[in-house]
């Protein structure tokens, strides 16, 4: 896994709570550029206008829900090659079968702790070429 | 604080949101609303209220908001209509919901038997009727294939944006204007390396045509340093907005600057009803005029862009900021909309210190006007206009100060929904609350103390107020009973008005009760207005069986204490067949009082005007002793009470003659009425309330202190006591007479 110091997040959730606490544990993982959007079109946005090495976006959003979001990073080359992990909540199995087909990197099923976040960005950045 | 804790908070604010977005969508929809946003909306906040407490094990919150969202998702899905009677079970699952929510946050309890009850009618609605949805695990959900993919990620540290800045800086007229200085803010750039400066005076007309004020001068400013950013910026931090300032780095050539083309190749992944390309350039157009916002502007503190890797985009760190705000402190990139409505929370004592020393400075200006006016000014003399300006800015002053302590009414308001839901359902009506002027402010206290009064008015307009459906039905109205409750600003105080579609209240029946109760004679001539004010007279319930919703003891002499407590007056209008409305009427702020100033023994005292009914001038043949000092006038057929002020508060040892004075005829606690005789009535004004408490201690008979406009000071009589004193005193003396006599 490449030093979390360098790398450049941009954490995307409606919800104030659920980006602090992402925002708190990429923390604890040693993430030092942690940007955050509240909605998909905001989320855009920040790509758009500076590199980020990784998403960690919520599915259910205004505007522009988290596969949409998905999608357009990955059909804009720019920013094509983004990791992509996206938060889920319980039961939403069929969700994770959709953002896989569209290219998400993995997943992360709230409520999550520290490890499972760890352990997830491992899995995307192990895959590293 | 613990950062888990902070996060925590916030959570709970953010669910008083969520509960807010529910509600009103839920309510939207009740009304006719098919948006498929909106359904989407209040989906979202049951969601995000059940996602944020999975992260705090709030496990009871998380069941029930979990049932709601199965049923919401079913509605959301189209394989539930969004009915009326669904929409009703939803809206009083909301209230379920936020019960739960505060239960949570103050770890209270919840009403155990009412979750399971709800939730069991939300099941209900499910096509299933009542299958329970079970949450999914993800155990058995196997192993998905991601996709392979390169990803990139930065292999090692991106190279520190070195070198140093290109700092163009050209100021307005108002930068100098504000007493800065160019020379210094080079001078503090210097500080950071070494700088290379470039005046641009081109723009610099022939001396015949100079402004003295403007600004014609520009710099370019070389600066080699390991400086970052940020560093560059603070030094301008003072003249943000007073210039134009455009801070480059000076490694400007990596990545070409070659901005991405929305319209570039965009592999179109399958199954997509997405614009992906519009959306793309609405983003990027978005993006492009952002570096006027702050947050965005300046790179992050860690140098750690990949600048390289990521070609097309952020191809230098080129900041452009014309008129930038200071960058947030944090540099957390809150959302925007928490910047629009910058807040500060102040210590509510230093807001009253303040509203205090504020009052001293009116009392104290009304003073030195009058010196003035005593001293012989002409009214157009310089020091005669200088004070009508102080005292404009005093007024100002005042104003912007109690406006401090002012809150919308919305904090109360939007408790009432719920409680109209409740009644209705506890009534068995049907029954829609309509709310205006929810954003009208008034003092926080005021704000406080009017919930109950409010509580208690709405559940009297839906129990008593309303009809039932089938006599609304045979009245030819609508089923469904309408109860408003508005606020709006009138001539300086604020009219809060609750008013049903109901019946209007029944005039033979109120009348019969009270000659029933022995409140009113049988042959009592009353106008239709005084048969409607009977209904504030202690003791006077209209409800032939006490029923659980207004039946609390509490009747409307109750409501109309609690509004004449905070200086207010209430009052009914009502029409048969058409409803009723109570209209209240407060003053913004506690901390003046419109006042009656009054001379009683050669002493100015003050009378609150909301308890003065009316002021008269005592006939000799009205007056009737009682024996000893006490004495009863005659006012309208109904012999009240007469009461001396001068004796009450031990100004004079023997009554005055009441045909030389005035009396004033007040209503006191619980609707008793008397007359205080006063020598005579100075005028009406307001006055700054002053706790005799704190500055002395209490009295008897005197609620608090003003001072006038002379200096002097005026005691605020307390009513209530002086009444309820002399009512004491004269039974004293009667039993003193009965003992003497046996």
């Amino acid at each position: 896994m490449p030093a979390a110091a360098t790398m450049s997040c941009l954490v995307v959730d409606d919800q104030q709570t659920i980006r602090s606490l992402v925002r708190s544990g990429l923390q604890e993982l040693g993430f030092k550029a942690i940007h955050e959007a509240s909605d998909g079109e905001d989320g855009l946005r920040h790509m758009l206008s500076r590199p980020i090495n990784l998403v960690i976006s919520d599915f259910n959003m205004p505007k522009l829900d988290g596969l949409g979001l998905l999608r357009a990073v990955r059909s804009h080359p720019p920013i094509q090659k983004t990791a992509f992990i996206m938060l889920t909540g319980r039961a939403d199995k069929e969700l994770v079968q959709r953002a896989v087909q569209f290219g998400v990197n993995n997943y992360l099923v709230k409520p999550f702790t520290v490890a499972t976040l760890r352990e997830k960005i491992e899995a995307v950045f192990g895959t590293l070429h | 604080m613990d950062p888990l804790a902070a996060i925590r908070d916030t959570f709970f604010q953010e669910c008083e949101e969520q509960l807010a977005e529910l509600e009103s969508g839920l309510l939207a929809m009740e009304a006719g609303d098919t948006d498929s946003e909106t359904i989407n909306a209040v989906f979202r906040a049951v969601h995000s209220i059940k996602g944020g407490a999975g992260a705090f094990s709030l496990d009871a919150l998380v069941r029930f908001a979990h049932v709601f969202e199965t049923a919401l998702d079913e509605m959301r899905s189209g394989r539930l209509a969004p009915s009326q009677d669904a929409l009703k079970v939803m809206l009083r699952a909301s209230d379920v919901l936020a019960d739960h929510v505060r239960a949570a946050r103050d770890d209270g309890a919840v009403d155990e038997a009412h979750t399971a009850a709800l939730a069991e009618e939300l099941k209900a609605l499910g096509p299933d009727g009542g299958a329970d949805a079970d949450e999914g695990s993800e155990d058995d959900w196997g192993d998905f294939e991601f996709k392979p993919m390169s990803v990139d990620a930065p292999d090692e540290p991106a190279p520190m944006v070195g070198g140093g800045w290109r700092v163009a800086f050209k100021p307005r007229a108002d930068l100098y204007a504000k007493a800065n200085e160019t020379a210094l803010l080079l001078r503090e750039l210097g500080r950071l390396g070494a700088i290379e400066v470039e005046c641009d005076a081109s723009a610099l007309p022939s001396l015949a045509d100079i402004d003295p004020e403007a600004a014609y001068l520009a710099w370019t400013v070389t600066l080699t340093s390991d400086a970052d950013e940020t560093s560059v910026r603070e030094v301008f931090e003072f003249v943000d907005g007073d210039c134009e300032l455009e801070i480059t780095g000076l490694q400007t050539d990596v990545g070409g600057g070659a901005g991405p083309d929305a319209g570039d190749a965009p592999e179109q992944v399958p199954g997509g009803d997405l614009d992906i390309s519009a959306l793309l350039a609405r983003a990027q157009a978005a993006a492009d005029s952002r570096p006027s916002s702050p947050a965005e502007a300046i790179p992050e503190p860690v140098p750690a862009e990949p600048v390289a890797a990521a070609p097309a985009i952020a191809s230098a760190p080129v900041a452009t900021a014309t008129a930038a705000e200071p960058a947030s402190p944090d540099g957390q990139g809150q959302p925007r909309k928490s910047e629009a409505g910058a807040t500060i929370r102040v210590d509510l004592e230093r807001v009253d210190r303040l509203i205090d020393l504020v009052g001293e400075l009116v009392i104290n200006q009304a003073m030195l006007s009058q010196r003035v006016m005593e001293a012989g000014f002409a009214r157009a003399s310089g020091v005669a206009m200088g004070l009508d300006e102080l005292e404009q800015l005093t007024r100002e002053i005042q104003d912007s100060v109690m406006a401090i302590r002012a809150q919308p009414v919305k904090s109360v308001f939007q408790r009432m929904p719920r409680l109209v839901r409740e009644v209705g359902a506890m009534t068995g009506k049907p029954v829609r609350l309509v709310t205006e002027g929810e954003g009208t402010e008034v003092d926080k206290t005021v704000i406080e103390r009017l919930a109950d009064p409010l509580t208690h008015m709405i559940r009297n307009a839906i129990d008593h107020g309303l009809e039932s459906p089938e006599k609304r039905a045979a009245a030819g109205k609508a089923a469904e009973g309408v109860v408003r409750l508005s606020a709006a600003h009138r001539s300086g105080r604020i009219v809060i008005e609750v008013a049903d579609d109901g019946g209007g209240i029944n005039r033979e029946r109120v009348k019969s009760i009270a000659v029933e109760r022995g409140l009113i004679a049988a042959d009592a001539p009353l106008s239709d207005e005084e048969i409607d004010n009977l209904i504030f007279m202690p003791g006077f319930s209209t409800a032939s069986e006490v029923s659980d919703i207004s039946g609390r003891g509490v009747g409307m002499d109750v409501v109309k204490r609690s509004i004449q407590a905070l200086g207010g007056r209430i009052a009914i209008s009502s029409r048969p067949g058409k409803g009723s409305t109570f209209t209240m009427s407060l003053p913004l702020t506690l901390a003046v009082l419109d006042g009656m100033v009054v001379s009683v023994a050669g002493q100015t005292l003050v009378a609150p005007i909301t308890a003065i009914v009316e002021s008269l001038q005592p006939k000799a043949s009205d007056v009737h002793s009682l024996g000893g000092h006490s004495r009863v006038i005659m006012i309208r057929d109904t012999y009240i009470p007469l009461i001396d002020v001068g004796m009450a508060l031990n100004y004079r040892a023997t009554p005055m003659d009441a045909t030389q004075g005035v009396a004033l005829l007040i209503e006191g606690e619980g609707g008793a009425r008397a007359a205080l005789l006063v020598d005579a009535i100075q005028g009406q004004r307001q006055v700054v309330i002053k706790s005799l408490e704190a500055n002395y201690r209490q009295v008897p008979g005197v609620a608090a202190a003003t001072i006038l406009g002379d200096g002097r000071v005026a005691l605020i009589l307390d009513i209530d006591t002086i009444v309820a004193v002399s009512r004491g005193a004269d039974s004293v003396r009667a039993e003193k007479r009965l003992a003497a006599a046996g």
